[in-house]
């Protein structure tokens, strides 16, 4: 019996040594709850390893907000020259309904309460906070100081963009430059800077970016030294505008002169066909200082050019940005003469006849065309004129209202119709016709009746998931310098000087010189740069910053309001040949359906977020005319 | 790693020490014994004091009981319930006792040693007999069989008040040795205990009744059982055979509504993915609080907890919802559920196989708004909106006329009934030396969307539990098992199609010629039937290993010292294939007839191609546990462990893809193209380990006065070093109340009273916050080439550690009418303490700081549960109902606040002092009937006709976020019942479940693309026409800011399962097939709803978390058979 027990006993100690070994198989690891994660670098890794600092550094790059933030064009769609529309469930744009912060920034409506939906806050000082401890924890680093004396100058450049996109929103913001401590809490709360603190700020960074990157390569997609030029020229231009140089001081023009012209010295030159910079071909062209390129795995999905600009008809495009008749008319007859000039020769009801060259590059309009478009998997192509109407009514969807005069169109009570056309909606069965209504369905998109064309890529499809569409996004670009040059120039009184910059500008596009003065100059320079630099994020704050908000994004937007097809009087103006269409004509005033403006001067500075001043312990001051 | 074991095996048993000393410390007093020996006395030398009024004889037996070492046998048959006694007695001797109510009740009493044996008196007067040491032992010998006459293996045969017994064999039978006067009783699990006088007999067959009651008698607590008279704590447990009256696929649907204070929501339903929410006691913190799965001794052993455990494995399921879990300590603040699965027994070889097909048809569809009167609200919301509207008089004829149709896209896309099959068999039995059981079952599931057979989930179960009897003490337990799930979905998943289906503009058709080959793409989305058309899929193969083996040495001559140890090994690995391919949908010429095929894209971030996941992780535990159990004099029963545990968890993913391919022929990797810009891959791991000591003590005397103690300390690896450590106490104390002398024993079978108290952990919070760490992102393009991104992950927070939560919890149990009527009440309170949050509220933006979560959130959290039930049989008829309800409320007592500058508005917003889920909301008051009215009042800059009018809560005139205020949405109330019954071969079960309060709010809104909306809002919604209407005008309508408009209390009570079944057993032709017992039975799950308030509105079903559009909760209606070989 005791030699059963002591045999039970044994074998329960084997068994269990047994069991351990073979669940312990680190047998040699000597604490079990000593773990070093495998799903992350630590911080001492990261700052010694100069690829892994460098990774760092990329990673921040992203923080610049891209021109499809908040839209695609950045904010020109609550301008003058542009109509933003929602993209309310995926595919189709609402005129009513504007992005939130759209709405309530025209409709005056902006408050410390909902301004986090107009405009970024939070993660500009995330960006500023990685920054800043990446400034902190690189000190003592075993890298090569050449190597991070280039880093330095990348995370600089960034910081300062940073910042310098902040005030041009919000004015003076608080001017952060070191970690915080999250435990102390009274250290958390502190003040607003003023403006020219923080721009003098992004001038002294740009001023060391400058060095520090001096032997960067120049590689595209790279920070270099003549994007920290670029930044610094263009701060100075913003810190000597009417909006934050209200005494006029000449001196902020004679620095923002001398910025520029470091600028414009710096190699960059004029590209000779301007309609192609946008695209990935010419992606290393002279004109580009600084862009961010995007590939399939880089880009925000959706949000590519193509896929928020393409003409909407049918699912096929979000046409999320509609030119308006502002815009159009800005752009003068092919001779140099403004539209309303007494013998332009400027017909409204042929209104695309003779105008300026950038006006068939910049503008779809009814009409125009045909244009080559792809399924969204490349298999199918077929070409397309912008739209015309058949019926009187601009809005409406009923397309098939007496009189049936569009051969095209089926007679409801017989179902005879000479065009096929599919019951799904969205496409047409021929290669060489229109859209069935306005480019777009069910006839609510192009409430301009324009459609944008800057950076549309006809030659790819609109988008997909894998393939490698155009995906740029330019930051600065020489021709903005030749134009902030001449608004330099002017001014200073120089108007002369002022037009061999723009002339130049025009002459690239086969626009005849200049020939104004004086008050007449100044309204060219304008209008020269919103078309030059339109979608490019650059008229909502030259709008600011010129301070002409009231007659600009105060007045309602216009547009052609009704187009009418006599298809008595056939035509062959527009078309492809074969086809058969009738004469068009318009009727031009204010759009109906878009949300009410009303301006008020506050709006040049956006109100600083509600929570943050209670957080900041009421030590941040509201900008003037807004609640708390 | 030697040195190591060592020191935690001493660590250890400083626990039980402890614990054993601190329960000595406070229990000595009770030790102390009345009782001398009385063994040899002969009954006319006792002497004792007795009074009597009006007392049953059941409770004179009790009191005589009490005051000496002599207990009654009686059957309870032979007493008179009614009768009553009053004497008094002075020092009498207990003979003359006895004499005295022989001779007042017609019993008759035989004193054989300690046991005075009753009977009925044949005779006239008193009859009184003693038997001291003289009898004559015999030997008998006899057959026990159970209900059916079957032999009973393993019952136990023991002269009462002896230690002399024997367990009956394979047949059951069974040889004994006796004194020829002694009482045997006859136990076994499940049945109820009978009673036999020897009486110089040599033969004793006993065939043993069921006992409904016993059934539930062994309750399994956290390490260890306990009989439910014992217990100290809120826990409730459920049979496995409930479980399966339900025929879902899903085991936890199964029990819904069973148990109080069990909260289980069904959200989803579709095949494969329909795993519940589970939540004990509701929430005591805002983060992840569910509740702690451990099988079979093996904590978090399935990561989808009991969803996929194969029902018929189930021996039982416990619920450990109050301080007792603390024995689980570091993730059980949410409550533990433990499962045991089922043993071998010894017996012969038992063979049983389950059938069950079912059809599934949805419990109900959303009444969504037809063609007309979609057209009718989009227009009048245009209308409204100064916009033109959509459809002209034109359009809506082709619908008035019948030209066209309207079509319901919900409908259009549901192919019904679907099929539902599950088929088990299970083999058990076993011998001294080997028990087994196993069990291997499949069950699979089709979709309801038509056109789909790639959606689809079939699961397979294999288990294998043995136990070897090795040697004299030493016992080995090796359970292996085995679990497969293989769910297909279209590229879009689970219910997106579903969602879209539901929001379809019902003027467009969704087949060309109703052909379901054909399906359109409605309004210029996506088609979900052309989806699934598409060769396109999403695949996921989910395995799980899992072996443990344990050991237990009785150590000899100790009375009652073990050892034991497992170690348990979990292998998980998930296979996901995920082809993307365009699809296409049709399109047909008014004109030519001619039907087109037209490719679309798909939507959301897919990417053509082929994308293989593969993850794995292993889970190891090991077990240590030292114990002893015994019981002193008869009285003192102690029970102590002491245990260490540790855990391992180790996981790594594997992801491959390639994203162009010439032909989706075969989609596999190979079979894309070579260039190698189209290759992807990534992979990482992870790593996480726990360290644990534990113990527990339990007392009790006489089962009447208990107490336990339990002690845990956990180490967390994802906390710093110092940090790690969390210490959970608990204690618990019960009083059997119905065992003191004073308690009407005629009316109250059973009162308890128990209370409890103890702290439990929590650690699921993001791990390793005390590093300072970097992850891996997208960088920037740098000259044409994609660059590695590294971004920090976040502020460390070196003090980040354990999250404690309270638990107190006060119960009664109570039962009458000799067990048939059962009540249980519990009171609970949980304050949750250093709660894992983020001070993302107070701490400025501009600070840029990425914070991490930090110990700073309190909570409470209190409510009631009550179980009544009742039970009875009449004959051949034996029926049980029983009833629960449970209701919980918690309050935020701290949160991280957004600082506001009004104090009257901060004292309504702040999120402290309201309960978890309760969100800003504006209070809707009306509509606004007119522009003008619009204007009136406090009002907001958008208000038109048709808007809402909102309270202006703070006053100043304005309508704007500060009048918002907290809402709670939170469920108030959960209740279920059930009924079973049983006649001659029937057996019938109903289970019903209800909830009250939880909120929905349906939107109202329409529009031209995937814009439809239920037709109750259609016909509700303001308008010109109808400016009383109920619901504001479609569309924009408000400030913008959400309000407590559309928000209904959700209310619903379901008859959620009915099984009905007939049961043939001991019938000769099936013999001669070998069959035992054959059960054939229909049952039905989600039967049909009793109430719910939201029939009115069309919605879907209200357990579903949208309004509109999901895969539908299904009916299922059942056949089955069940057979034992």
């Amino acid at each position: 019996m005791e030699k059963i027990k002591n045999k039970s006993f044994l074998m329960f100690v084997s068994l269990i040594t047994i069991c351990i070994c073979i669940l312990n198989t680190s047998c040699e690891k000597d604490t079990l709850l000593d773990i070093t994660p495998t799903d992350r670098f630590s911080e001492d890794v990261v700052f010694n390893d100069e690829n892994l600092a460098q990774s760092l550094v990329y990673n921040t790059y992203e923080s610049l907000r891209r021109l499809t933030n908040p839209a695609f064009g950045g904010y020109d769609g609550i301008t003058d020259i542009m109509l933003w529309s929602r993209n309310i469930s995926g595919y189709y744009p609402d005129p009513i309904n504007f992005q939130d912060g759209f709405r309530d920034y025209i409709h005056g409506d902006i408050s410390p309460d909902n301004v986090e939906n107009f405009a970024g806050w939070g993660s500009y000082y995330t960006s500023i906070a990685t920054i800043n401890s990446y400034f902190e924890k690189i000190e003592g680093s075993t890298i090569d100081p050449d190597k991070i004396k280039i880093m330095n100058g990348e995370m600089r450049f960034i910081r300062a963009y940073l910042y310098f996109d902040l005030i041009r929103l919000y004015g003076g913001v608080p001017l952060v430059t070191t970690s915080f401590d999250f435990a102390d809490e009274e250290s958390l709360q502190i003040g607003r800077n003023t403006y020219d603190e923080v721009a003098n700020f992004v001038v002294s960074e740009s001023n060391l970016a400058i060095e520090e990157l001096a032997s960067a390569p120049e590689v595209m997609g790279k920070i270099t030294p003549i994007a920290a030029k670029a930044l610094k020229a263009r701060m100075l231009l913003y810190m000597a505008s009417p909006l934050n140089n209200p005494g006029n001081d000449m001196s902020k023009w004679s620095a923002a002169e001398t910025a520029t012209m470091a600028v414009l010295n710096s190699g960059k030159s004029l590209t000779l066909d301007y309609t192609q910079i946008p695209f990935k071909t010419n992606y290393q062209s002279d004109e580009i200082i600084f862009a961010r390129a995007y590939n399939a795995t880089s880009r925000i999905y959706q949000s590519d050019i193509n896929f928020m600009l393409w003409p909407s008809f049918g699912g096929l495009g979000s046409n999320h940005m509609m030119p308006t008749q502002q815009f159009a008319d800005m752009f003068q007859m092919a001779d140099g003469q403004r539209i309303t000039d007494e013998g332009s020769g400027y017909d409204p009801q042929k209104f695309w006849e003779n105008r300026d060259p950038r006006f068939y590059s910049s503008i779809m309009y009814p009409g125009s065309g045909p244009f080559n478009f792809k399924y969204d998997d490349g298999t199918v192509q077929f070409r397309r004129q912008q739209n015309y109407e058949s019926i009187t009514d601009p809005t409406g969807v009923s397309w098939n209202t007496e009189p049936f005069v569009n051969p095209n169109y089926p007679d409801r009570n017989t179902g005879v119709r000479t065009f096929g056309f599919s019951m799904a909606w969205n496409f047409g069965s021929d290669g060489f016709t229109y859209a069935d209504k306005v480019f777009g369905w069910p006839g609510k998109n192009a409430i301009t009746r324009y459609n944008v064309l800057k950076f549309i890529d006809w030659n790819n499809i609109r988008w997909n998931t894998t393939s490698d569409v155009p995906q740029m996004q330019l930051f600065f670009r020489i021709t903005e310098f030749y134009l902030n040059m001449a608004e330099i120039k002017i001014a200073l009184g120089q108007e002369a000087e002022a037009k061999i910059y723009l002339d130049q500008v025009r002459a690239r596009s086969g626009m005849p010189a200049l020939t104004s003065s004086g008050v007449q100059l100044v309204e060219d320079y304008r209008k020269e740069r919103a078309i030059e630099l339109h979608l490019e994020d650059h008229r909502f704050f030259d709008i600011l910053r010129w301070k002409i908000g009231s007659e600009t994004i105060g007045q309602p937007i216009e547009g052609i309001v009704e187009s009418f097809m006599d298809w008595s009087v056939l035509t062959h103006q527009l078309n492809e040949p074969g086809g058969a269409f009738g004469t068009l004509s318009f009727t031009f005033g204010s759009i109906a359906n878009q949300y009410p403006r009303n301006w008020d001067d506050k709006l040049y500075r956006l109100p600083i977020p509600a929570s943050e001043i209670n957080r900041s312990g009421e030590k941040i001051t509201q900008n003037e005319g807004y609640n708390r | 790693m030697k040195f190591k074991f060592i020191r935690q095996l001493l660590l250890m048993s400083q626990f039980a020490i402890i614990g054993f000393l601190v329960q000595c410390l406070t229990f000595t007093f009770l030790l102390a014994s009345e009782v001398d020996a009385q063994k040899n006395q002969s009954i006319e030398n006792i002497y004792l004091t007795l009074e009597m009024k009006e007392a049953s004889i059941k409770d004179v037996f009790t009191t005589i009981e009490g005051k000496t070492s002599f207990s009654f046998a009686y059957k309870r048959s032979i007493i008179e319930k009614n009768k009553r006694i009053s004497a008094s007695f002075e020092q009498e001797s207990l003979a003359n006792l006895l004499r005295y109510i022989s001779k007042n009740t017609g019993l008759s009493f035989k004193r054989v040693d300690e046991t005075i044996q009753v009977n009925k008196n044949d005779s006239e007067g008193s009859f009184l007999e003693e038997f001291i040491d003289v009898l004559a032992d015999v030997e008998i010998s006899g057959k026990i069989t159970d209900e059916n006459g079957d032999g009973l293996p393993g019952a136990s045969v023991v002269a009462k008040g002896t230690t002399t017994g024997t367990t009956t064999d394979l047949d059951g039978n069974y040889k004994l040795t006796v004194s020829e006067q002694s009482l045997i009783t006859v136990s076994f699990v499940g049945y109820k205990t009978s009673e036999i006088l020897v009486n110089n007999q040599s033969v004793v067959d006993v065939q043993m009744e069921l006992d409904a009651q016993q059934l539930e008698d062994i309750v399994v607590v956290g390490y260890g059982t306990q009989k439910k008279t014992e217990l100290t704590s809120a826990i409730v447990q459920i049979e496995g055979s409930m479980a399966t009256k339900t025929p879902s696929v899903n085991l936890t649907n199964s029990l819904q509504g069973l148990l109080p204070g069990l909260n289980i929501v069904q959200t989803a339903a579709s095949p494969g993915f329909s795993n519940p929410v589970i939540n004990i006691r509701g929430s005591n913190t805002f983060r992840d609080n569910a509740a702690l799965i451990v099988i079979d001794g093996v904590a978090s052993a399935d990561f989808e907890g009991l969803n996929r455990l194969n029902p018929n494995d189930i021996a039982s399921i416990s619920v450990l919802k109050d301080a007792s879990a603390a024995i689980y300590g570091m993730q059980a603040s949410g409550g533990v559920i433990v499962v045991t699965t089922k043993r071998g027994e010894l017996s012969k070889t038992k063979v049983r196989i389950t059938t069950s097909s079912s059809f599934q048809s949805p419990t109900r569809l959303p009444k969504l708004a037809d063609a007309l009167s979609f057209m009718k609200a989009l227009n009048d919301k245009e209308v409204l909106d100064g916009l033109s509207p959509t459809y002209s008089d034109d359009d809506i004829a082709e619908f008035t006329s019948g030209r066209k149709t309207s079509t319901n896209w919900m409908k259009s896309y549901l192919d019904l009934p679907i099929y539902q099959g599950k088929y088990d068999i299970t083999i058990s039995g076993g011998t001294e030396e080997v028990k087994y059981f196993v069990s291997a079952s499949t069950a699979n599931q089709n979709s309801a969307l038509v056109n789909d057979d790639k959606f689809k989930n079939d699961q397979n179960n294999i288990r294998t539990n043995l136990d070897f009897n090795l040697f004299e003490g030493l016992e080995m337990g090796l359970d292996l098992s085995f679990r497969s799930k293989t769910s297909r979905v279209n590229t879009y998943g689970t219910s997106a199609g579903l969602d879209l289906a539901s929001n379809m503009n019902p003027t467009f058709e969704a087949f060309i010629d109703d052909d379901i080959n054909l399906p359109t793409n409605g309004d210029a989305y996506w088609s979900p039937v052309a989806v699934s058309l598409s060769e396109g899929f999403q695949k996921w193969d989910t395995k799980i290993y899992n072996g443990k083996v344990n050991l237990k040495y009785l150590i000899p001559n100790t009375g009652g010292l073990y050892v034991s140890t497992f170690i348990s090994k979990i292998h998980t690995s998930t296979f996901r294939k995920n082809l993307v391919t365009p699809y296409h949908y049709f399109g047909k010429d008014l004109i030519t007839g001619e039907i087109q095929k037209i490719p679309s894209i798909l939507a959301g971030t897919w990417t053509y191609g082929v994308h293989d996941y593969f993850d794995q992780n292993v889970r190891n535990t090991l077990h240590v546990q030292i114990g002893y159990d015994h019981l002193f004099n008869n009285a003192h029963s102690v029970t102590v462990f002491a245990a260490y545990q540790d855990m391992t968890f180790k996981s790594n993913n594997l992801y491959a893809g390639r994203t162009e391919y010439n032909t989706y022929a075969i989609p596999e990797l190979f079979a894309g193209v070579a260039d190698t810009d189209f290759f992807k891959n990534d992979g990482s791991s992870s790593n996480v380990a726990t360290q644990t000591f534990f113990g527990r003590a339990s007392y009790d005397y006489k089962k009447k006065y208990l107490l336990t103690f339990n002690f845990r300390a956990d180490g967390s690896a994802i906390f710093a070093p110092s940090k790690r450590w969390g210490y959970f106490p608990g204690v618990s104390a019960g009083w059997l109340i119905s065992e003191e002398e004073f308690m009407p024993k005629n009316i109250f079978s059973q009162v308890k009273l128990r209370a409890s108290w103890g702290k439990l952990g929590n650690d699921r919070v993001n791990p390793f916050q005390f590093l300072s760490a970097y992850g891996i992102t997208n960088g920037a393009v740098i000259d044409n080439a994609n660059t590695q991104g590294l971004n920090e992950l976040g502020s460390p927070n070196p003090d980040i550690t354990w999250e404690v939560a309270t638990s107190s919890d006060i119960g009664m149990e109570m039962s009458f009418l000799d067990n048939r009527l059962f009540l249980e009440f519990d009171y609970f309170k949980v304050l949750t303490e250093n709660i894992l949050a983020k001070k993302n509220f107070s701490v400025p933006d501009y600070t840029g700081i990425i914070l991490p979560d930090q110990n700073i959130g309190t909570m409470k959290n209190q409510g009631f549960e009550l179980q009544l039930g009742f039970r009875n049989r009449i004959n051949k008829f034996s029926y049980k109902i029983a009833g629960n309800v449970a209701t919980n409320k918690n309050e935020i007592t701290f949160f991280d606040e957004v600082p506001n500058a009004d104090p009257e508005v901060a004292a309504y917003q702040n999120l402290t002092g309201h309960a978890l889920g309760s969100p800003l909301l504006l209070h809707a008051v009306g509509i606004y009937k007119t522009d003008d009215e619009a204007l009136e009042g406090a009002t907001y800059s958008q208000a038109r006709a048709g808007f809402l009018k909102y309270e202006d809560k703070n006053g100043d005139g304005i309508i704007n976020s500060n009048d918002r205020y907290r809402k709670n949405l939170n469920s108030e109330l959960k209740y279920g019942f059930q009924f079973t019954a049983n006649y001659a071969g029937f057996d019938l079960a109903m289970y019903f479940n209800g909830s009250y309060g939880d909120f929905w709010q349906f939107g109202n809104d329409f529009n031209i693309t995937h814009g439809n909306n239920l037709q109750y809002v259609a016909e509700n919604s303001f308008n010109l026409e109808n400016p009383n209407a109920e619901l504001p005008k479609s569309g924009q309508n408000s400030i913008g800011i959400a309000s407590d408009f559309n928000m209904q209390t959700k209310s619903w009570f379901r008859f959620k399962t009915l099984n009905l079944g007939y049961t043939i057993s001991d019938n000769k032709l099936l013999s001669k097939a070998h069959i035992s017992k054959f059960r054939i039975y229909a049952s039905a799950d989600n039967f049909f709803m009793v109430f719910n308030n939201m029939d009115k509105y069309g919605a879907v079903d209200p357990e579903l978390s949208s309004v509109l559009g999901a895969y539908p909760m299904m009916s299922t209606y059942n056949l089955g058979v069940d057979i034992t070989f």
